[in-house]
């Protein structure tokens, strides 16, 4: 049925009828006049090099070195000084470019990565006041050969500092795609330079300005305060008031909306003074003034919450019938004071979206742990909902209720995912060594559009490394949580 | 009082996108057995449609309670086999898990990989499976209908070498390798349904057990459905009120039902009615009602509309039609013909004008001679002859009383219940529960 491998033989002989007799001759000899110069010097390419915080730098390359000439590579920087990157250098192949290696030996693994200190080991890095280095650039490497002999290359393209998630995609650009080894690639090299890139980003002004709606409707003293965020589409906005506002219950809460977008800061303010005509309820929508990200919108909109109890909400969830909430309330009103709580989703076609979450050492993603949501897709009717609380291992931030004083006391959602994912399992696990417990109300039924809502990256690749090092650094930080948590259930 | 038990019904498609005569079946019996008192059935139905997707996982629903979508779109056509195990080990699994089946029934294996069947017994040991045979897929690699693809001719037996004259891409070795893999998960099956005698002969000279197969027909309705429609279906009054007599009488109407391809020999057809007399034209009108004809290769489709144009005083083309239409097109026809140039197994068609009563003129081969019996519930024709059509037509024309006589019998001898009460015998055998009879005669002893 399928053709068997070629053999390296057959396939040069594929290549040479395909390539023609003249052209194979030809590109014979270019092979050999590139053997004889790297037999003289091995082939290094700088593709980026980059200074992730003031005391790092990331460096990625192709290198040939077929007759294995190289013995060490420094890191040259601009006030002449050079650093040793031996305890990080790391070669690999990175599945993204091709090179024709595979005719000349010991090229197998042509690409290169290092992340290294660029300040003594000796004198700790202290972002905020050091003010050393900061100016001092890397310019190139300093390449050790075995006969003794040394050469400098430069990177000749200036490093530009940017935005921190250029910075961010650079870095992931360079990552292997999945392969054996990718993710002790991530833990030496990849994951700690795009965590100190992300952590050394500018901190925007976090407070923004709140506009309340319908004021004069406002509860004084709100049960809940639930916070939205918004991105991208804000239309969900109307869908929500057109639910709550068939909702009496609605009017004990507190509705605040976080603008996570500020392009769309004048539309949604145009918007608002309309929809506040139309539904007579009360709402408050805070305008950032930059683009935070998930964790950070729900921190700052919980900064401006005045009820005990937060009700974390995605904007593309929409209540299946009124009374949601305070059949929430009342199914969790004897274990909100230890508990997360959350609700059952279901898609469009009443299948189930989320019952709940499950910590899973994934094969497909080198055994990190994946978030796994069980019996997703399944009609709701095939899945029993227990009349009480059921505990389990996480919840989805598309719908959570938590305490107000629990969700500051575990600082809330960790701003160290980029861009989404894996912050409402990270709360969870805070929350557990905090000592509080995860609860799933699974009578609580509301639809969920899910991804509707953020159409954050359209590129694809880009998407999945991000993903995947948002996956990693959740696995990094609870691997030994989630362990315990597995073997206490298996008991 | 004891527990329903669960019967997971796994179809290769759903009726939602797409009524093929397998789907249908297994749709039907799905419904029917949720209205059953012991039995309740969930419906897995495997389907391609992207829109339906969630992220994150291959199923959906249908908005209707107890159906899983299951998304799948990597046909092996050759093997059957799932070309992404983790459809099996990981994702079948999980639907095992929440449905708890005391039975899986497949309906199919194609589109959804032969390594589900195996999974089930990975699931529990004693689960029995059960597994209806709608076409000669396993047997045969020309899309199962046992015609060589070479000279179009019908084909008898299969084997190895003579499937790889057929197939010039496969050797004979590959197809003893299909036939092996096949059969390594078929042996896995506890009972397999043959809607035909016919199919299961075949099925049995391929190498299964003769005493594994039962023939139960398909279900061409919910069981429901056949409680509220059948006096309307079944009437016992005058089989052809405005037929007319003598001078007046209209002309006969012989209705086609079915897709519009080269096995279903709508050719056949429109050759016989060209050879017919004048006179006899005069008093017959062919309906032609079924869609895909866009679908088939241009000549094939050029053939046809000529022939369809020299005809049009007695051949008229309806085209596609809905399920909802089939009533009243069944009850306006005096007869059916079905001159299909294949085997075929058990035709819907041919069930549904049974159930109106309708006498069939059909090939005399396959599925459709087991079906139909000659001069008693309808006439043979030598298949893929367009004279020994035109002389059945010619019979139909002029003994007005003959199809009186066929429809009577028809009429007598049908049970709109007879398939399905088979089918719940037949769980109800696997998972040993004695019958509601068997039980009152013990109670008497």
């Amino acid at each position: 049925m399928t053709n068997p491998q070629p053999t390296s033989q057959s396939f040069k002989q594929h290549c040479r009828a395909l390539v023609g007799e003249k052209r194979w001759r030809a590109s014979r000899r270019q092979l050999f006049q590139l053997r004889y110069n790297l037999s003289r010097f091995p082939q290094i390419t700088i593709d980026t090099m980059v200074t992730t915080d003031p005391c790092h730098v990331f460096a990625s390359g192709h290198k040939l070195d077929p007759y294995n000439q190289i013995v060490a590579v420094d890191l040259w920087l601009e006030n002449g000084t050079f650093v040793n990157t031996e305890k990080y250098f790391r070669s690999y192949t990175s599945g993204k470019r091709k090179i024709a290696s595979e005719l000349l030996p010991n090229c197998d693994q042509p690409a290169f990565a290092f992340h290294v200190s660029i300040v003594d080991t000796n004198t700790t890095c202290d972002k905020s006041t050091s003010k050393v280095n900061t100016t001092v650039q890397p310019c190139g490497l300093r390449v050790h050969l075995r006969n003794g002999q040394h050469r400098l290359i430069r990177y000749k393209r200036r490093p530009a500092p940017g935005h921190t998630l250029a910075t961010v995609r650079n870095i992931l650009q360079r990552a292997p795609v999945a392969m054996p080894g990718r993710r002790a690639l991530f833990n030496d090299v990849f994951g700690p330079a795009i965590r100190s890139a992300w952590s050394n980003r500018s901190q925007p002004d976090k407070t923004g300005e709140l506009v309340r709606c319908n004021e004069h409707l406002r509860s004084l003293n709100p049960v809940v305060s639930l916070i939205i965020p918004i991105y991208g589409r804000y239309d969900f906005i109307e869908h929500q008031l057109a639910q709550f506002i068939n909702d009496v219950d609605m009017q004990r809460h507190e509705i605040l909306y976080v603008i996570d977008d500020p392009r769309l800061n004048t539309a949604i303010m145009d918007s608002i003074k309309m929809l506040e005509k139309v539904y007579k309820i009360a709402f408050s929508v805070l305008f950032l003034e930059s683009n935070l990200g998930y964790a950070g919108a729900n921190n700052s909109g919980v900064q401006h919450a005045s009820a005990d109890t937060l009700l974390l909400l995605n904007s593309d969830v929409l209540p299946v019938q009124p009374g949601w909430l305070q059949a929430l309330l009342a199914l969790s009103a004897d274990h909100i004071n230890n508990s997360i709580v959350g609700a059952r989703l279901i898609y469009e076609d009443n299948t189930i979206q989320h019952n709940g979450m499950q910590f899973h050492a994934s094969m497909f993603a080198d055994d990190l742990w994946i978030n796994l949501h069980p019996a997703k897709g399944f009609p709701v009717g095939l899945v029993p909902a227990s009349q009480s609380l059921v505990d389990c291992e996480s919840v989805t931030g598309a719908c959570l209720l938590i305490k107000r004083d629990h969700y500051l006391a575990i600082n809330g959602l960790d701003e160290n995912y980029i861009l989404g994912d894996y912050e409402d399992s990270d709360l969870c696990l805070k929350a557990r060594q905090h000592g509080l417990r995860i609860k799933m109300a699974e009578t609580v039924v509301l639809y969920h559009l899910e991804r509707q809502s953020q159409s954050l990256v359209s590129d694809q690749q880009w998407k999945t490394d991000l993903t995947y090092y948002n996956c990693w650094q959740h696995s990094n930080k609870w691997d030994s949580t989630i362990r315990q948590l597995k073997s206490s259930t298996v008991k | 009082m004891s527990l329903t038990k669960k019967i997971l019904m796994v179809s290769h498609g759903h009726p939602d996108f797409g009524a093929g005569g397998g789907e249908l079946a297994a749709y039907h019996l799905h419904n029917s057995v949720n209205t059953h008192d012991t039995f309740s059935s969930t419906f897995f139905a495997r389907h391609e449609q992207l829109a339906l997707q969630h992220g994150g996982t291959p199923f959906s629903g249908t908005g209707r309670p107890n159906e899983i979508l299951f998304y799948s779109n990597m046909p092996d056509w050759f093997r059957f086999s799932q070309p992404d195990k983790s459809k099996v080990w990981r994702d079948f699994r999980e639907a095992l898990d929440i449905c708890q089946p005391d039975i899986v029934h497949f309906h199919h294996y194609l589109h959804l990989g032969l390594e589900l069947i195996r999974e089930v017994k990975n699931y529990c040991e004693d689960t029995p499976i059960v597994l209806t045979l709608h076409e000669y897929l396993a047997i045969c690699h020309n899309r199962g209908q046992m015609i060589k693809p070479i000279d179009n001719s019908l084909c008898s037996e299969s084997s190895p070498a003579s499937c790889s004259r057929c197939f010039k891409d496969y050797t004979a070795q590959d197809f003893m390798l299909r036939e092996q893999f096949i059969k390594s998960h078929f042996s896995l099956v506890d009972q397999f349904i043959s809607p035909s005698e016919f199919l299961k002969q075949r099925y049995v000279n391929w190498g299964i057990d003769s005493e594994k197969i039962r023939v139960i027909d398909n279900l061409i309705e919910t069981t429901q459905d056949s409680s509220t429609n059948s006096d309307g279906a079944l009437s016992p009054t005058v089989l052809r009120p405005d037929a007319g007599s003598g001078l007046n009488r209209r002309p006969v109407r012989i209705n086609f039902f079915g897709q519009i391809n080269w096995f279903k020999g709508v050719d056949v057809l429109l050759d016989a009615v060209a050879k017919l007399p004048a006179k006899i034209r005069g008093d017959i009108q062919i309906g032609i009602n079924g869609s895909g004809l866009s679908k088939q290769p241009k000549s094939l489709q050029r053939d046809i509309q000529n022939r369809l144009d020299e005809l049009n005083d007695t051949v008229t083309f309806h085209g596609q039609y809905q399920p909802s239409e089939l009533a009243g097109l069944m009850k306006d026809s005096d007869w059916i013909v079905v001159p299909s140039k294949w085997w075929e197994n058990s035709p819907m068609v041919i069930l549904e004008a049974r159930k109106f009563g309708v006498p069939v003129i059909c090939s005399d081969i396959g599925g459709m001679a087991e079906k139909v019996i000659h001069q008693t519930t309808g006439l043979h024709f030598r298949a893929r002859s367009s004279d020994a059509l035109a002389e059945q037509f010619i019979i139909a024309v002029q003994n007005p009383e003959t199809r009186d006589r066929l429809s009577n019998n028809i009429r007598s001898t049908y049970d709109p219940l007879a398939s399905f009460n088979a089918h719940t015998d037949l769980y109800k055998s696997l998972l040993h529960i004695e019958n509601q009879d068997a039980i009152a005669i013990k109670n008497v002893a």
